[in-house]
């Protein structure tokens, strides 16, 4: 097991470095840079000049991509142009805002979709069943912002329930404003991730039910409840456990649209404007953070499929 | 058998998941609905509706007869943009999924039929770009080229082949050990013929159902890349832009909002149920 | 005569088909003596798995069934409510028949309890006597297993070991030799013999090969498109042939030769 981990984590390495410098190479060939960004017509041709010498956008791509990558060794992700801030620090603070608004959405959402998807395949064809599949499918079609703006409307206009943006009132550092600003970004995120995972537990769950080992059981005298919880409910839920490792990166990346709409400082929200921006080395850090979460959480999830799944031993997963 | 007879015997299996997911209830209503907002969106010129014609004595009116959606803070009719919106959405859907069907295709064909390196290669490309996360992907990708339709579609397309591939290759490697291949091989046909003439025939309805899921999936990236403000840009117009649009108005105006999203669901879920009722027919020709 | 363990009459199925409904039993009647050993033969779709399924209650979801009686050990089925007759059914493939990713032990405790057993040493006592009594070697180590890690015709030893263990009157065989390699399958075939005399079973054997049915089975049903065209003693089909079916069958087994029926029995 060690020695897999290990060998994966060493493959990890060198895509880290190609989707770097592919990521690298984009920005330089693109047709504007974080100087076109920032300058104004009024800027005499001196000043911008002295903006490029200073952020060494004329030195050879490969320099700076060396000095960035000497620094990024050193645990230094350097500093957004746009800001001046340090990104490791900037990192820091926005990421556990995140995770606050994403892990608990995706463990809701998680749930859900393991009740409601078992109870679906229970119920195959009923009117409970075609009653969650059919959400699921408008879940699928639904775009997470257009829920959002909907439920803006509804608490944040309407009702007057909730705030509409931010993490906090002026002034109020309590933990009610603080869950006061969660309800309706949580509500976006867990709409946005529920469906998918519904619809895979219910069909493999309905998948599960018509296997041979299913009639057997029946055979010998179990009951439909029994059958879903000693034997189906298993079969499902294994793979989906392996889902959490493939969900990992989402801690991350996973509420850029939902973290814009809301104001909520959390590191989609900053990654967003650093894109639009230009602002690249915001975006070679987010992206090495994601992509290397990516990775890692592939590498979770195969480790999580050996351990959870009798039938798959190491030798048998793909490297 | 001959390889006359084995091309006709494909082409009869490929018809018949369309003329199966034709005969369900399922798959009739989603393209109907598709073809009727198809019709409409492309019709819209015809209309004496003008997205563009600004009427400032005509500003964020509610729904009326003389404009049916009522009217934006420039007071240009609802109606039009919504219509000429949906142009854009289900252009942009469309084309970036022909490009995705079209790159995934060829990516699958060749990592499936060529040497052990090559899809080596290939598939190492899949995995690289399937290790960054898509959004951010799409983000980084629209900003670097410069937002607007032909980056969209560019972005979507470039961007969304790699579940096609990976479907196709698997499919072509199945395809590839059916006994008719290896006989039309054994007959001497070029590998080139072999490829065109038996294996693409056989792998079209995989193409066909990969196909009619990234339409979904590219309107609805389409619509968040519009909406962030990154995709579509003015005077242009599309689903995603007019959400955009409506989070300013909200207060005032719900509906402005409400109506390209619920477009949006409708034609989404058609080409998902589309998508589903041609994979059952698919399955149901395999087993 | 000893008294009918089973007895059905005018069972009709009907399948949902193509928007429609197929039949697959068409108004059938089928008994079977306490303590007898008999064999139901046919083509594949000719309904004898189904005839066996309806005796459990296992139709596939949408069948529609009639039936007219329908007694197991003097329970009659027809009525609702009626308790669980003292069935085990054994199925054709035994690689899929065990939930993958359930040990052997949890599918044998799992019938024990349901009889009643609950004491966990006494469960497991039970289970590994009786796959010792099945034939299997090392009982205790196969306990712990997965069903991966056990050959085909292990896991169909252990299928006939649940069976056991739900302590049946009626046993019934679909096809249990069809998936397995011919020496296994003769293994388990004497194996289905043996606990018939030591357990005082019934014994039904589905098969649609003829070959197999006369060293092990006194009495022969012949099904063909959901009904029972002939049945007999094993000598009477097999040397008295009266339906021109059993005949193609009897002629189609490997080793007879076309056109003289009732060739020498092999098996």
């Amino acid at each position: 097991m060690l020695a897999f981990a290990a060998r994966r984590l060493a493959q990890i390495v060198p895509m880290l470095l190609l989707v770097t410098v592919a990521v690298f190479l984009a920005i330089q060939i693109a047709p504007y840079d974080v100087v076109d960004s920032i300058t104004t017509p009024q800027m005499s041709a001196e000043t911008i000049a002295m903006w490029r010498d200073r952020y060494g956008l004329d030195d050879p791509i490969a320099v700076q991509y060396l000095r960035w990558l000497g620094q990024v060794l050193q645990g230094d992700l350097g500093y957004s142009l746009a800001s001046r801030h340090s990104i490791a620090a900037d990192l820091a603070q926005r990421l556990p805002n995140t995770v606050l608004l994403v892990l608990p959405a995706y463990v809701t959402a998680l749930l859900l979709a393991i009740g409601l998807g078992l109870l679906a395949a229970a119920r195959h064809q009923k009117l409970s069943d075609r009653l969650i599949d059919a959400a699921n499918a408008f879940g699928l079609a639904m775009p997470p912002f257009w829920f959002a703006l909907l439920l803006i409307y509804l608490f944040g206009y309407y009702l007057n329930w909730f705030p509409i943006i931010g993490m906090h009132a002026v002034g109020d550092r309590g933990l009610g404003d603080l869950l006061r600003h969660l309800v309706m970004p949580y509500l976006v995120l867990t709409a946005a991730f529920y469906p998918e995972l519904a619809r895979y537990v219910r069909s493999s769950a309905i998948t599960q039910l018509g296997e041979d080992y299913v009639t057997v059981q029946r055979a010998f005298g179990a009951t439909e409840p029994e059958i879903f919880r000693r034997h189906v409910s298993r079969n499902v839920l294994l793979p989906v456990v392996t889902q959490i490792g493939v969900a990992l990166p989402m801690l991350v990346t996973g509420a850029v649209i939902t973290e814009t709409i809301f104001s909520w400082p959390g590191v989609g929200s900053y990654f967003l404007q650093a894109a639009r921006a230009m602002d690249y080395p915001v975006i070679l850090a987010v992206l090495l953070l994601s992509a290397t979460l990516v990775m890692l959480g592939n590498l979770l999830a195969d480790i999580l499929y050996v351990v959870v799944d009798p039938r798959v031993r190491l030798g048998q997963v793909a490297p | 058998m001959n390889a006359t007879a084995t091309a006709t015997a494909t082409a009869t299996g490929q018809a018949r998941p369309w003329a199966e997911a034709l005969r369900s209830r399922q798959g009739l209503t989603a393209l109907t609905v598709l073809a009727l907002l198809t019709a409409v969106c492309f019709a819209v010129p015809l209309l004496p509706l003008d997205p563009t014609a600004i009427d400032l004595t005509a500003r964020s009116q509610a729904p009326s007869a003389r404009h049916l959606f009522g009217t934006d803070d420039l007071g240009r009719d609802y109606l039009a943009r919504v219509l000429y919106g949906g142009r854009v959405s289900l252009l942009v859907g469309t084309l970036s999924m022909a490009a995705a069907t079209v790159i995934g295709t060829l990516v699958g064909l060749v990592a499936a039929v060529g040497r052990p390196w090559v899809d080596n290669v290939l598939m190492r490309l899949v995995d690289f770009l399937s290790s960054i996360p898509w959004m951010i992907l799409v983000i980084v990708a629209s900003v670097l080229l410069r937002p607007g339709l032909t980056t969209i579609i560019i972005v979507i397309g470039g961007f969304s082949w790699m579940t096609t591939a990976r479907l196709v290759r698997a499919d072509v490697l199945s395809i590839k050990e059916r006994a008719y291949v290896a006989y039309a091989g054994f007959l001497g046909e070029s590998p080139g013929l072999v490829v065109v003439r038996h294996i693409l025939p056989a792998a079209l309805p995989t193409i066909l159902v990969a196909a009619t899921s990234s339409v979904s999936a590219a309107m609805l990236t389409e619509a968040s890349l519009s909406f962030l403000g990154l995709g579509i840009q003015a005077p242009m117009t599309s689903w995603g832009c007019l959400l955009q649009t409506a989070q300013g108005s909200l207060q005032q105006q719900p509906y402005l909002a409400l109506i390209p999203g619920l477009l949006i669901i409708v034609t989404v879920m058609s080409c998902n149920a589309l998508g589903n009722t041609l994979r059952r027919a698919v399955l149901r020709e395999a087993a | 005569m000893t008294a009918d363990l089973l007895r059905l009459q005018g069972l009709t199925v009907d399948l949902p088909h193509a928007g429609g409904w197929r039949r697959v039993l068409d108004h059938v009647d089928y008994r079977v003596a306490a303590g007898a050993a008999v064999a139901v033969v046919g083509e594949s779709g000719s309904g004898k798995t189904m005839l066996m399924r309806s005796c459990l209650g296992l139709l596939p979801p949408g069948a529609r069934w009639t039936w007219d009686a329908a007694e197991i050990d003097g329970v009659d089925r027809t009525r609702p409510g009626a308790p669980r007759p003292p069935v085990a059914m054994v199925f054709q493939d035994p690689m899929t028949s065990l939930n993958p990713v359930r040990r052997v032990g949890y599918h044998l405790a799992e019938v024990i309890r349901r009889t009643g057993g609950t004491d966990r040493r006494d469960v497991r006592d039970l289970a590994t006597a009786t796959l010792a009594q099945v034939g299997i070697g090392d009982p205790a180590r196969r306990y712990r297993q997965y069903p991966h890690e056990l050959s085909g015709g292990m896991r169909q030893r252990v299928m006939i070991a649940m069976a056991l263990l739900a302590r049946p009157k009626l046993l019934l065989a679909d096809e249990p030799t069809t998936a397995l390699d011919v020496t296994v399958q003769a293994q388990i075939l004497d194996l289905i013999a043996e606990l018939r005399a030591t357990a005082g079973l019934t014994v039904v054997l589905v098969t649609h090969d003829l070959g197999i049915v006369a060293g092990t089975c006194d009495r022969i049903a012949v099904m063909r498109a959901g009904q029972i065209v002939e049945e007999g003693d094993v000598d009477q089909i097999f040397y008295d042939p009266a339906h021109p079916y059993t005949r193609l069958l009897l002629a189609a087994r490997p080793g007879a030769r076309a056109g003289l029926p009732g060739g020498e029995v092999t098996a």
